[in-house]
C-alpha cells in the first residue's frame, strides 16, 4: 500500500486540474454563445447578413470548443491509462514482496517440519493467487489483460536489450530444479520487476535533485519508466525554485495563489514564509513605512499559527537596515554587525535557502509523494535491517589512538613506512579505507568488530551514514564460517578448536582429508588433530 | 481501487461521447438555420419566423444544460478517487527523513552503483550533474571488469585469461615478498628502537607528506601488535598470516576459475564438432589442472567420444550455455575479491533489504519512538543472503554475546554465555548441570570460551 498513493495521486491531481480547466472553458464558451444565439433575432432592424455572420461566428466558436475538448480528453485518456498501468505495476510488486515475506519467515524459523507445512501452504497460496489472477483478468477488459501479460511475460519486450538478465534467470532456474515451472516464471518476473523498481526510484531521485540530464537518459534506457515517473511535475517545480534562487518572489506568490486551497489542507506555512521574505526585502531597502503597511495587510491572517515568527520579524524595525548608517557616533563597527545574529541571518542567504527547501518539500507533498526521495527511505530502512553490532568500525578508542599518534609525531610511522610498501602499491588509493581496520577491534560496548568486505554496512561510506541509525534486533543465533562464508546449520555445525576459534564441519573435514587428519587454525596458524575438535550445538 | 479507476475510465468516455454528440447536434442545427436564413435573406418576415422557431427549439432542447450535466458524472467519480487517495496513509517515516549530511554520501553511493552496472555514459553524466566524488581508480576497475565481461558474453576468453595470469603473478610475488618481510620483522625487533629511528627518519620524511593516513593506520596496527607482543599474543603475525592465507585463497579461486574458462572454451569447440581442435586445446591447457580438477577433466575427455546430440542429452548442464552464465557471475565475484571491494552494489542490496523493512518500520514508529544508535524494539525479518556477520544469542538469557560475555562450550557440546554459566554456579562450586541435558560440566576444566 505504500506506493499506491505516491504512484497514483500525481495522476489524479493532473486529471482534476485538467477537469477544472476544461469545465471552465466549456462553461464560458457555452454560456456566451448560447446567450448570443438566444438574443439573436431580437431586432428586426438588424440585417440578415449580420445575423448570418453572427451565427457563423458561433459555429466557429462551438466547433473550436469541440476540437479543444476532444484534444483534452485524448490526453486525459492517456493519463487514465497511465494510472491503470501504475496500479498494475504496484500490485505485481506487492505480490513479489508478499512472497518474499513468507520466504523470509521460513528461513528465520529454520525448522524442517514447519517447512513442509509451509510448502503446502505455499502451494495453496500459489493456487489461490493464480485463481485470483484469473478472476481479475475476467473482470477487466482485454486491454488490461494485454498489459498484464506484458508484466508477466516481460521477456518479449525487453529480451533483446537484456541478455544478462535472461542469463541470470536461466541460471537460477537450473539451480532450483525442484520448483514448479510457474514458480520459475514468477522468479523471472521478480528479477525484472525488481530492477525496474530500482531504476524507477533512481530516476525519481534524479529529477527531485535536479539532475535532469541523467534522469532523461535513464528514462530512455528502460521501457516503462516514462510512464512511471512524473517528470513534468518536477520540471514545473523547477520554475519556482529557479525564481527563488534569483530572489524573485512574484512567481512563487502566484503559485501559492493557485494552490491555496490545497496548501491549506496540508496546513502549510509557505505563503507566510514568502510574505515574511517580502517584508525583509522591503526592510533591506530601508522603507520602514512601506514595510509596516505591508505587514498590516498581509500578516494578520497568520497570527494564529505563526505569531512568534511575526514578532521576531517585526523586530527588524528596531535595528538599522543594511543600507542605513549607524546613528551612534564613533562606532567602529559596520551598522549591520550591531544586529544580533538571528537578525543577521534573516537578511542573509540562509532564509532564501530555507524557502527553497520548504518549497521543494511542499510542492511534492501536494501531489501525494513523500517528502524525501523513496530511494533514501528504503536505503536507510535497509541499513536498519542489515546493520549489526559488528559492522561499526568507527568508535572512540580508535579516535583516541589517532590523537596520541599526532601528538607524538610520526616516529613510529617511520618504522612502518618502509615495511608496508606492499600496501601502498594497492590498486585503489581511495579504497585504503577498506584496509583500514583488518584487525579485530572492540567497540565501546566491547562488541567484537569484524569487517566483512561483502557486508554493505561495512562499506566505508555506508558506515558513516549508518552511525545514526539503529540496528536490527537479533533473536536467533547465526554463526558464519570464516572459511567458507556459509551459515552453519545443524547439518554443518561449528567445530571448536582448543584455543576457542570455530569453523564449520565441512571445511574441517576437507582440510583433514588433504592433510592427513591435521587441521590448522588460520587465525593463529596452530595445528591440531581433527579428533581434538569439539562439536558445538547451537540452539 | 482498480474498480474505481475502471469506472473513471468509462464515465470519462461517456461524458466525452455525450458532449461530443450534443455539440454536434447544436452545430448541425445552427448550420441548417444558417442555410435557411441565408436562403430566406430576401423575405425578412419568413426569416425571422424561422429564426424564432429555431430559437424556441433550442430552448426546448436545452443542450447546453445537458452538456454541463454530463460532465458532472465524470466529476463525481473523479472526486471518489480523490477521497480514496486521501484516505490512504502517508508514506512518511519520521526518523528516516533525509538529512543534509547524508546527501553527498548517497550521491557517491549512487555513482558507485551506476559504475558497477556498467553504464558508463550514464554514470559519467551523473557525476557531472551531481558533482560527487568517487574513489580514484574505481572507474577504471569497473571499465576493465565490464570489458572482460562483454568479451565473456561473446564467448571470448582471451582477456579474462590475461587478467587471471596477471593476478596470479602478482599474488605469487606478494606471497614471496611477505615471507621476506616477516624475516625482516624478526630481525629488526631484535635491534634497539633508537637505531631504527635514526635510520628511518630521513627516508620517511619524504613519504610522510603523501601518505599520512596510511601511516596512521599502520601505526594503529603496529601499536596493537607491540601491545600484544608485550602481552605475548602476537596478533601482528596473525594479520600478516591472515593476509597470507587470504592470498592463498585468492590464488586457489583464480586457479579454479581459470580452469572453468578453459572448460567453457573447450565445450564451445566441441559444440562445433571440431574434435581434433578440442584435443589440441585440452592437451595445451589442461595439464596444470591435472592434480586439482581430475574428475572434471575425465568427464570432459569422455565427451569427445559421444556424438553431439548424445552428449547434450547425457550432460545437459554442460552444453546449454549455462557454463558461460556461471562464468559471468563468478568472474564478478573473483574480480571484486581480488580488488577487495564488495561483490554487489551496497545500494542495491540495502534497497532490497529495505523493501520489506519499510512497512515494519512504519508500523512501529507510530507506536514506539525509535532511538537512533540503539537496537530496534522489534525484529525486521531479513533473508539469509543479507546476513554477513556472526552473532550468538544465549539460549538461557537471550542476550547477545560480547567480548566481556563470550559464549562458552560445555562438555556436552551445548553453548551458553559466560554470565548464565556464572548464575548456574552456586556458592563457589565448580560443577554444574547443563540446562539442556543431564551432563555435568566442570567450569574450570571442560569449558572453552568461543570466539565466533
Amino acid at each position: 500500500m505504500n506506493l499506491q498513493k505516491s504512484l497514483i495521486q500525481p495522476c489524479f491531481e493532473q486529471l482534476s486540474r485538467r477537469l477544472h480547466k476544461q469545465y471552465s472553458l466549456l462553461n464560458k464558451t457555452l454560456t456566451a454563445s448560447f446567450k448570443i444565439l438566444y438574443s439573436l433575432p431580437k431586432n428586426q432592424n438588424v440585417g440578415s447578413d449580420k445575423i448570418v455572420e453572427q451565427m457563423k461566428k458561433e459555429i466557429e466558436r462551438l466547433s473550436k470548443l469541440q476540437k479543444d475538448l476532444n484534444n483534452y480528453s485524448k490526453d486525459d485518456q492517456l493519463i487514465i491509462k497511465k494510472m491503470q498501468l501504475r496500479l498494475q505495476y504496484h500490485l505485481s510488486l506487492l505480490q513479489v514482496t508478499q512472497k518474499n515475506k513468507t520466504k523470509n519467515e521460513e528461513e528465520n524459523e529454520n525448522q524442517e517440519e514447519n517447512k513442509q507445512e509451509k510448502d503446502k501452504d505455499k502451494e495453496i497460496k500459489k493456487e489461490n493467487e493464480i485463481k485470483e489472477e484469473k478472476n481479475m483478468d475476467k473482470e477487466k477488459d482485454k486491454h488490461i489483460e494485454i498489459e498484464k501479460e506484458k508484466y508477466m511475460n516481460i521477456e518479449e519486450n525487453i529480451d533483446k536489450e537484456k541478455k544478462k538478465e535472461n542469463g541470470n534467470e536461466k541460471e537460477k532456474e537450473k539451480e532450483k530444479e525442484q520448483e514448479n515451472e510457474k514458480d520459475t516464471k514468477f522468479f523471472q518476473d521478480q528479477i525484472k520487476l525488481r530492477k525496474l523498481e530500482l531504476n524507477r526510484k533512481l530516476t525519481e531521485y534524479m529529477f527531485r535533485k535536479g539532475y535532469n540530464k541523467t534522469g532523461t537518459m535513464l528514462t530512455e534506457r528502460h521501457q516503462f519508466l516514462k510512464q512511471l515517473v512524473d517528470q513534468s511535475l518536477f520540471l514545473q517545480g523547477k520554475k519556482v525554485s529557479v525564481s527563488l534562487s534569483k530572489h524573485n518572489l512574484s512567481i512563487p506568490l502566484k503559485w501559492c495563489l493557485i494552490n491555496r486551497s490545497k496548501l491549506k489542507k496540508i496546513d502549510s506555512r509557505f505563503e507566510f514564509q514568502l510574505k515574511k521574505q517580502q517584508f525583509i526585502e522591503i526592510m533591506r531597502k530601508g522603507n520602514r513605512k512601506e514595510a509596516i503597511n505591508y505587514a498590516r495587510k498581509n500578516f494578520p491572517p497568520w497570527v494564529g499559527k505563526c505569531f512568534s515568527e511575526i514578532k521576531s520579524v517585526m523586530g527588524l524595525l528596531a535595528f538599522p537596515t543594511p543600507n542605513e548608517q549607524s546613528s551612534i557616533p564613533n562606532e567602529e563597527k559596520e551598522p549591520f554587525e550591531i544586529l544580533p545574529e538571528r537578525y543577521q541571518l534573516l537578511y542573509g542567504e540562509h532564509s532564501w535557502r530555507k524557502l527553497n527547501e520548504l518549497f521543494t518539500r511542499e510542492h511534492v507533498v501536494l501531489f501525494g509523494l513523500s517528502e524525501s526521495p523513496s530511494i533514501e527511505v528504503e536505503f536507510k530502512a535497509g541499513i536498519c535491517a542489515v546493520k549489526t553490532a559488528s559492522c561499526h568500525s568507527l568508535h572512540k578508542k580508535n579516535q583516541n589512538n589517532q590523537q596520541k599518534i599526532t601528538e607524538h609525531g610520526t616516529e613510529k610511522g617511520k618504522k612502518m613506512g618502509k615495511k608496508k610498501k606492499n600496501k601502498k602499491d594497492s590498486v585503489l588509493k581511495g579504497f585504503d579505507l577498506f584496509k583500514e581496520k583488518k584487525n579485530i577491534n572492540t567497540n565501546d560496548n566491547n562488541d567484537v568488530v569484524d569487517r566483512n568486505t561483502n557486508c554493505p554496512t561495512c562499506h566505508p561510506i555506508v558506515n558513516k551514514i549508518a552511525k545514526n541509525y539503529p540496528r536490527n534486533l537479533i533473536t536467533h543465533s547465526l554463526i558464519i564460517c570464516p572459511l567458507s562464508g556459509q551459515i552453519m546449520t545443524p547439518d554443518n555445525p561449528p567445530m571448536i578448536f582448543p584455543n576457542g576459534n570455530a569453523y564449520s564441519l565441512d571445511e574441517m573435514k576437507k582440510m583433514a582429508e588433504q592433510n592427513n587428519g591435521i587441521v590448522t587454525d588460520i587465525k593463529t596458524n596452530q595445528k591440531f588433530k581433527f579428533t581434538q575438535l569439539r562439536k558445538a550445538f547451537i540452539v | 481501487m482498480e474498480i474505481l479507476i475502471e469506472e473513471l475510465k468509462t464515465t470519462h468516455q461517456k461524458t466525452l461521447q455525450e458532449t461530443d454528440t450534443q455539440l454536434r447536434f447544436t452545430l448541425e442545427s445552427l448550420e441548417s438555420a444558417v442555410e435557411f436564413v441565408s436562403a430566406m435573406s430576401e423575405d425578412e418576415e419568413m426569416m425571422f419566423q424561422i429564426l424564432n422557431e429555431w430559437k424556441d427549439s433550442l430552448h426546448e432542447e436545452k443542450r447546453d444544460i445537458t452538456i454541463k450535466k454530463s460532465q458532472k458524472d465524470y466529476h463525481r467519480v473523479l472526486s471518489k478517487v480523490g477521497k480514496h487517495l486521501v484516505s490512504l496513509p502517508s508514506n512518511e517515516i519520521p526518523f528516516l527523513t533525509s538529512k543534509k549530511l547524508e546527501r553527498e554520501l548517497i550521491d557517491q553511493l549512487i555513482a558507485e552503483h551506476l559504475y558497477r552496472i556498467g553504464d558508463f555514459e550514464l554514470a559519467d553524466q551523473f557525476v557531472q550533474d551531481s558533482g560527487s566524488k568517487i574513489p580514484e581508480g574505481f572507474r577504471d576497475l569497473m571499465v576493465q571488469m565490464h570489458q572482460i565481461l562483454n568479451q565473456l558474453d561473446q564467448r571470448d576468453i582471451s582477456s579474462a585469461l590475461n587478467w587471471v595470469h596477471q593476478t596470479l603473478q602478482l599474488r605469487e610475488k606478494d606471497s614471496v615478498k611477505e615471507k621476506e618481510v616477516k624475516k625482516k620483522l624478526i630481525q629488526e625487533t631484535s635491534k634497539n628502537e633508537t637505531e631504527i629511528k635514526m635510520e628511518k627518519e630521513i627516508e620517511i620524511k619524504k613519504e610522510e607528506q603523501k601518505e599520512k593516513e596510511i601511516e596512521i593506520e599502520i601505526e594503529i596496527e603496529k601499536d596493537e601488535e607491540q601491545d600484544e607482543k608485550e602481552k605475548g599474543k602476537g596478533k601482528g603475525k596473525e594479520n600478516s598470516q591472515k593476509n597470507n592465507t587470504q592470498q592463498k585463497q585468492i590464488i586457489k579461486r583464480t586457479h579454479s576459475f581459470e580452469f572453468k574458462l578453459h572448460k567453457a572454451f573447450y565445450l564451445n569447440i566441441l559444440l562445433k564438432n571440431e574434435i581434433k581442435e578440442a584435443i589440441k586445446y585440452s592437451q595445451k591447457w589442461f595439464k596444470k589442472f591435472a592434480l586439482t580438477h581430475m574428475k572434471e577433466i575425465k568427464q570432459l575427455a569422455g565427451c569427445l567420444v559421444y556424438s553431439n546430440d548424445f552428449a547434450k542429452r547425457r550432460f545437459p548442464e554442460l552444453f546449454d550455455g549455462s557454463v558461460w552464465l556461471q562464468l559471468h557471475s563468478e568472474f564478478i565475484e573473483i574480480y571484486c575479491l581480488v580488488a577487495e571491494i564488495p561483490s554487489h552494489s551496497p545500494l542495491e542490496l540495502l534497497c532490497q533489504a529495505g523493501e520489506s523493512a519499510v512497512s515494519v518500520l512504519k508500523k512501529v514508529s507510530g507506536l514506539i519512538p525509535i532511538k537512533t544508535g540503539d537496537e530496534l524494539p522489534m525484529e525486521i525479518p531479513v533473508a539469509n543472503n543479507f546476513k554477513f556477520h556472526s552473532s550468538f544469542i544465549c539460549p538461557v538469557s537471550k542476550e547477545r554475546s560480547t567480548q566481556k560475555n563470550p559464549p562458552v562450550l560445555l562438555k556436552c557440546g551445548h553453548v551458553i554465555s559466560k554470565s548464565s554459566m556464572k548464575t548456574l554456579l552456586e556458592n563457589g562450586k565448580t560443577k554444574f548441570k547443563c540446562p539442556y541435558c543431564p551432563v555435568i560440566t566442570n567450569s574450570q576444566i571442560d569449558c572453552i570460551e568461543i570466539k565466533f
